[in-house]
């Protein structure tokens, strides 16, 4: 019954399309569009896109079964692999995140009607959903999906999505990570520019409402990962001397200043916590003398003593799906378009979820997991808007 | 596995396209600003996008492929969060944005040409210390290399090719673990105004952006947040004018 309701969604909305394609108007479909079912381009504009440059998938012999899964909240939707979906239009949103539930894509826009910039959230599901404010005073992730966090001079406004409470916080104009659990807080010397990243970082900790900071650490150019899941150690990356590329990503705990170093490596970068904290993905690169030592790794956060930081055999951009299951897009490639492939850390098994054949290009390394790891997001690099991707198990 | 996409591609569109790359062909003869205008407007469009870099007229300043234990982007060019934050100091004389491309590589990464052309200056004006080095080409343009390791062995006056090794790279504070890159920038003849390499270097440039955990980040005007926020579209620069991007309202927020 519920298979079947979904599908006479699912029909109604290529049918609108449809109509309105033979009508000869530039669609506007709302939102959300079926790529399976657009014109080769991947782009509702008129003069977009022939195949050969966005091609999209082919028109399926069958209609998608969907699958179904539930979701971190225990929602459940339909799934369908392989089809990637729009989601606006417009060319609007780069950057954007996952709301925790995983039932939106949040990012910051000014559409031509709107007086100004706000947070935005576009519905993952149902098929076209329109963009929504979600919240009028355009802040940005504050680390923890139900928490933003907007510059207001030396401090930062952090406000939680749920309750509409919020609150400033001493930063001295740093940007700022709550945990999870909104008990904690940590901010750097994030200046940006030559102080960002070539300057020593001072990382702070304190509760949620700033009281009782204290300097956890310094390093050069220093960079905070996140909060790990016990909620009260954050990640960290940076280099203890200035005069060496040396790199050291380490784990700080919040209270104590207790630090502990994870891994090391030259010109460490990219790091990436999985969901569950158990891992750590990052990049090391630009040693010449010694090529083995470059490349993309996968190490435990803790007891590094049981497993050493295994090198990956591919080149490319990554993003944690699951515990220990690495989504990454392939730098090198012959095809025109992007693939995704997973990686299990705990198996080592190598799968690729997604082919060429779904006409995936994506812009800029601008691309997301959805918190169950169902769906992937883009920004795509022929039309700018939003797509998504549900993944195969 | 299923079968490649049939390809659907409406005449109309391919007459279109077809005449955009001859309108591209034909601005690159007529000099940089009709090249610059006509590489701009369509950088909105994928198919003009990609049709337009088949009409780009140089290639990628390293030999290698790209990689980890090579070469990497590290800054695009323009309206950069990192240039931002510079935006009343290092960058200032360039309206507040990255006047180049920043390719991270280590000391001592032989640089080629990227085009045929002759040396115009070797440690010449443009900045970028300690070494830079400037080519003429044809096409009406001067490439412009710093950050390099060494002075370039090369000559004022020496004709040089494309894929010819002409230098290498260095560090910014020329201490090679700090800050080791490549800045690959295009200016006119004239050297007052660059422009994005991206519309004249013919690479995949989303593909080479696929490296790490997160996109490099472009500073958003608040005002008008959907704007600058590509790596193909990016406005030219006029050394000396005004800052392009001293918004009133920014993300990230910073007072340079």
């Amino acid at each position: 019954m519920r298979r079947g309701a979904l599908l006479l969604v699912l029909a109604a909305a290529l049918t609108a399309w449809g109509i309105r394609d033979r009508r000869g108007d530039v669609p506007d479909l709302d939102g959300l569009w079926l790529a399976s079912d657009a014109p080769a381009g991947g782009s509702t504009e008129p003069e977009a896109a022939p195949a050969i440059l966005h091609p999209g998938p082919p028109a399926p012999a069958a209609e998608p079964q969907p699958e179904t899964m539930p979701s971190v909240q225990g929602a459940r939707r339909p799934l369908y692999p392989g089809h990637p979906r729009r989601l606006v239009t417009g060319g609007c949103c780069t950057g954007a995140w996952w709301s925790a539930d995983g039932a939106r894509l949040l990012y910051v826009d000014r559409p031509s009607d709107s007086p100004v910039a706000a947070l935005w959230g576009v519905p993952v599901w149902p098929p076209g959903a329109n963009p929504e404010v979600v919240d009028a005073s355009a802040g940005y992730s504050a680390g923890a999906p139900r928490f933003t966090a907007r510059p207001a001079g030396d401090f930062r406004v952090v406000r939680n999505l749920e309750s509409g409470e919020e609150w400033p916080l001493p930063t001295g104009g740093d940007p700022v990570l709550l945990a999870p659990d909104g008990q904690r807080a940590v901010w750097w010397d994030a200046r940006g520019g030559r102080e960002g990243v070539d300057a020593m970082i001072n990382i702070h900790g304190s509760d949620a409402f700033g009281r009782s900071p204290r300097l956890l650490t310094s390093l050069w150019g220093a960079n905070v990962v996140g909060f790990l899941p016990d909620q009260r150690r954050v990640v960290a990356i940076g280099r203890p001397i200035k005069e060496r590329a040396l790199y050291a990503a380490v784990t700080l705990d919040v209270d104590t200043g207790e630090l502990a170093e994870i891994a090391s490596g030259p010109w460490l970068s990219d790091a990436l916590l999985s969901p569950d904290g158990r891992w750590i993905a990052y990049l090391t690169s630009l040693d010449r003398n010694r090529p083995e030592r470059n490349g993309i790794w996968v190490a435990p956060v803790d007891d590094p003593s049981h497993d050493t930081p295994r090198r990956m055999d591919f080149v490319g951009a990554y993003r944690w799906r699951r515990s220990g299951q690495l989504l990454y897009v392939p730098m090198a490639s012959s095809d025109a378009a992007d693939s995704i492939w997973q990686y299990d850390a705990a198996t080592g098994a190598d799968t690729r979820l997604v082919g060429p054949e779904a006409g995936i290009r994506i812009a800029g390394n601008d691309w997301s997991a959805a918190p169950d790891g169902g769906s992937v997001a883009w920004l795509d690099a022929a039309d700018r808007n939003l797509w998504v991707i549900d993944l195969p198990d | 596995m299923r079968a490649p996409a049939p390809r659907r591609v409406a005449p109309a569109r391919v007459l279109a396209a077809t005449v955009v790359v001859a309108a591209t062909a034909a601005a690159a003869l007529r000099g940089p600003e009709a090249l610059e205008r006509s590489a701009r407007a369509p950088a909105r469009d994928g198919v003009v996008a990609r049709l337009h870099a088949q009409a780009k007229p140089f290639g990628l300043p390293f030999a290698e492929p790209p990689g980890p234990a090579t070469w990497y982007v590290s800054q695009p060019y323009g309206n950069t969060a990192y240039a931002f934050f510079e935006r009343r100091s290092l960058y200032g004389a360039g309206q507040g944005l990255h006047m180049g491309i920043d390719l991270a590589t280590a000391c001592g990464t032989v640089v080629v040409a990227i085009g045929d052309g002759v040396v115009r200056s070797v440690d010449g004006p443009g900045g970028a210390p300690p070494h830079n080095l400037a080519i003429d080409h044809p096409e009406g343009y001067v490439s412009f290399y710093g950050h390099l390791l060494e002075r370039p062995a090369v000559q004022p006056g020496q004709s040089v090719r494309r894929g010819d090794p002409v230098a290498l790279s260095g560090d910014m504070y020329a201490t090679c673990t700090e800050s080791p890159h490549l800045h690959l920038e295009i200016r006119d003849p004239t050297m007052g105004r660059a422009f994005n390499p991206v519309d004249f270097v013919d690479a995949d440039w989303n593909r080479l952006l696929l490296l790490g955990a997160a996109p490099k980040p472009f500073v958003r005007d608040l005002d008008d947040p959907r704007r600058w926020q590509a790596v193909d579209d990016q406005p030219a620069i006029q050394f000396g004018g005004p800052l392009l991007n001293d918004y009133a309202r920014s993300w990230p927020q910073g007072d340079g």
